[in-house]
């Protein structure tokens, strides 16, 4: 998750958001070369007490300077485009969930082998433990299993929502009314936070998404737990 | 309910594999550490998601539900795949008005419809046809 005072982005923990990172410190690169260029030729101009007198009609330079940045302009659309691609490719899910947005919460549905359903609602402040983080922990969270590739669908059930997890590289609007197509996949365990991100009315800052990648063992378990009526029963969730 | 809540025999019954396609990827040892349980390191076991417990289906689902998914359909190739859910819907209902509710291959158009669509798409859908109000022909 994001540390206070951070400047950069959060630590990949999906193949697609090194790859985002990769391509942001590609192009940062770009961009602080052209922009220390500039700065030192207006540098050296505006200190010279020389005038050229040979000033216009210089086509040598003109095409040199239309074609580097042409250039320039391939170096970084080729990369962009390749993860731009990567991003929408499918590569054969495991296992297929859903993730509704209401007014201001999230459900989640496992209906491929079971019959999974929950909701996913902010911890209020009252209700946090020790360490936890303000404004993003949640009362169920998405377990999935680690290194698996997961089909997650995003839809709305009331107005349009949006849902993040900046460290996975996934960011999709949940629309009424559409079934937007996500892949994930978690290279490594760990907890991701996430936030809504589609201004969706009162408490559109209240509805995080936290995922949970676990070994597939105990996302097993978890499952089986889930299923289990009387430990649900006792917990008040619903099925 | 969090993960923290199953037993520890469940959570640390992890042993680096022998199989050559657990080392073929770049794997480093997933280091499980819980603000709860401190101290404990584990490595990852890397299952064949399809040989899991989770592939044994329960009495009384169907058997073409053997841990997969509704694969990628061409026919449906972007990001929106409302289609696709109705699309099985509809097909597992004319699949079983036309060969009736036991013929077996009508139930991959269900589980590709139950994978894909929410619930409460299903269940209005269900409540239309009983009423007489759905729009799809089946």
């Amino acid at each position: 998750m994001a540390t206070p005072a951070q400047l950069g982005l959060m630590d990949a923990a999906s193949p697609v958001m090194e790859e985002m990172i990769y391509f942001h410190d590609h192009v940062m690169l770009v961009l602080i070369l052209i922009t220390c260029l500039i700065f030192y030729s207006m540098l050296v101009l505006i200190s010279s007490k020389y005038i050229y007198r040979f000033l216009t009609d210089g086509h040598v330079i003109e095409t040199v300077w239309t074609v580097i940045p042409a250039i320039i302009l391939v170096v970084v659309a080729l990369p962009s485009l390749k993860l731009l691609y990567l991003t929408d490719e499918l590569d054969n899910p495991q296992l297929t969930i859903k993730s509704v947005g209401h007014q201001w919460y999230w459900s989640y549905e496992y209906t491929d082998y079971y019959d999974i359903e929950f909701d996913s609602y902010m911890l209020p402040l009252g209700d946090l433990s020790k360490g936890d983080a303000r404004l993003l922990e949640v009362d169920n969270r998405v377990v999935l299993p680690v290194d698996t590739s997961v089909r997650v669908l995003v839809t709305a059930a009331d107005v349009i929502h949006s849902w993040t997890v900046p460290s996975l590289g996934l960011k999709m609007d949940a629309v009424p009314g559409r079934l937007n197509q996500l892949a994930l996949q978690c290279s490594r365990v760990g907890t991701f936070y996430g936030q809504c991100s589609e201004i969706c009315g009162a408490n559109h800052s209240f509805m995080p998404i936290v995922i949970e990648a676990v070994p597939v063992e105990v996302f097993e378990g978890w499952c089986d737990m889930m299923l289990d009526e009387e430990s649900l029963g006792s917990l008040n969730m619903k099925r | 309910m969090q993960t923290r809540d199953i037993p520890l025999e469940v959570v640390f019954e992890f042993l680096p594999s022998d199989d050559p396609a657990f080392w073929s990827r770049d794997h480093t040892a997933a280091i499980l550490i819980s603000r709860k349980r401190s101290s404990v390191i584990s490595s990852v076991k890397t299952v064949n998601f399809q040989s899991s417990a989770m592939a044994e289906p329960e009495p009384g689902t169907y058997k073409v539900a053997e841990a997969k998914t509704a694969p990628f359909d061409a026919r449906f190739p972007n990001t929106n795949q409302a289609r696709y859910c109705w699309q099985g819907y509809i097909d597992f209902h004319r699949c079983t008005n036309i060969r009736g509710e036991d013929y077996e291959p009508c139930q991959y158009f269900r589980h590709v419809y139950r994978a894909m669509c929410p619930k409460s798409w299903t269940e209005a859908w269900d409540e239309q046809r009983e009423g007489g109000t759905f729009a799809g022909r089946v």
